[in-house]
């Protein structure tokens, strides 16, 4: 399901008094919120548990919490960039708690469709690029997924995972470099075998 | 073919990111154009830039936003140190413990520590104790039999955080999903 949902626009002071108001006890209005960073949120959380229910359920679990510690939220800070953090750290404990060592081999069968054959040629690059992507080391493929969902600065990333800007910067750039390798060997390979 | 230098990379990245200012990127083009492995790693690059630029926001299931609101007031759930896969180990051990010591209670392995326990025998110095110790009858087999429901005690607590609690959770929040 693609964002096609049109997002709430509110500014940082709109959303400062919102936080007020809802602080002042004004719970309903923390719906506004919710539907302003909830796709942000679930892809977030979806990037890192790779399992939709799971994800959900971690970023619905976020926003609660998120929610209680609503007093602490400190507003020099963006409330988006507070709530990545606490949505980030959510779903690396389910992904922590929920590990999926096994899968069943029928789950992974792929179904044939005739009419998915131009499709699959017009998605084969982007399939090599997940099948690169699953050669990176987890904190360089998350430090990518992040950075390419929308609207996240290099800054935004760094305080979600909790890491120097430094240290993300490098693995941005590291993982993009490793991409285009793998990529070039994977369709170097595919070129061999036609 | 030309090595390309990881500053290089860097560089190429930092152009396609629009982070060189006007007379780096105009060096870079100049180097570009002097340079055909230059200009291959940056096509390279673009590529992946280019398909990594594709992914986009998914949307949760429409009744996110009326699922968090009708919780607001759970307390949020702390994520257990325990996985499901150790909880089964640990759970697993507590059992076979159990089981053994039921086995060696039901042989009667403990029944030669059914001696009462004579404290006057201990050897303490004699400022410490004014009055004469009373013999306490503790039987290693009474002890064996508290450990033995002390330890059913913690398998099904175990039973309940690591195994029963996710998974019930897991299927509600999948039905409240689909």
């Amino acid at each position: 399901m693609e964002s096609s949902v049109k997002r709430t626009v509110i500014t940082i002071q709109e959303e400062n008094e919102l936080i007020d108001r809802i602080l002042a006890g004004e719970r309903q209005l923390y719906a506004t919120l919710v539907n302003k960073y909830k796709s942000y949120a679930f892809t977030i959380a979806l990037k890192i548990v790779e399992n939709k229910p799971e994800a959900e359920e971690a970023a619905q679990d976020a926003f609660i919490k998120a929610f209680h510690y609503l007093k602490s939220f400190n507003r020099q800070a963006k409330f988006s960039t507070w709530l990545y953090r606490i949505v980030f750290n959510t779903a690396i404990s389910y992904k922590r708690k929920n590990r999926h060592p096994f899968q069943d081999i029928e789950e992974n069968t792929v179904e044939y469709h005739e009419q998915a054959d131009s499709q699959l040629e017009k998605d084969d690059k982007q399939i090599f690029l997940s099948q690169a992507m699953d050669r990176l080391n987890e904190a360089d493929r998350l430090s990518i997924q992040l950075y390419y969902i929308k609207e996240l600065s290099l800054e935004e990333v760094a305080e979600t995972m909790g890491q120097n800007l430094n240290t993300i910067k490098v693995r941005v750039h590291r993982a993009r470099q490793r991409l285009a390798d793998e990529l070039k060997r994977i369709l170097k390979q595919e070129a061999l075998t036609l | 073919m030309e090595k390309i230098t990881q500053k290089q990379d860097d560089r190429l990245l930092d152009y396609l990111d629009g982070k060189l200012s006007g007379a780096e990127a105009a060096m870079l083009k100049n180097q570009l154009e002097q340079s055909g492995s230059l200009n291959q790693r940056l096509e390279e690059l673009r590529q992946v830039h280019a398909l990594l630029a594709k992914s986009t926001l998914v949307e949760p299931s429409k009744d996110f936003t009326q699922f968090v609101m009708n919780n607001l007031d759970k307390v949020p759930a702390r994520a257990s140190t325990l996985s499901p896969r150790n909880g089964f180990i640990l759970l697993c051990g507590i059992l076979v413990a159990t089981g053994i010591t039921i086995l060696l209670l039901a042989t009667g392995s403990f029944d030669v520590l059914g001696n009462p326990i004579q404290l006057e025998s201990l050897k303490l110095p004699k400022e410490i104790i004014t009055p004469s110790l009373p013999s306490v009858s503790i039987t290693g087999k009474t002890m064996m039999k508290i450990l033995v429901i002390l330890n059913i005690g913690l398998a099904f607590l175990v039973l309940d955080r690591t195994v029963l609690k996710p998974y019930f959770g897991r299927k509600h929040h999948s039905q409240s999903f689909s």
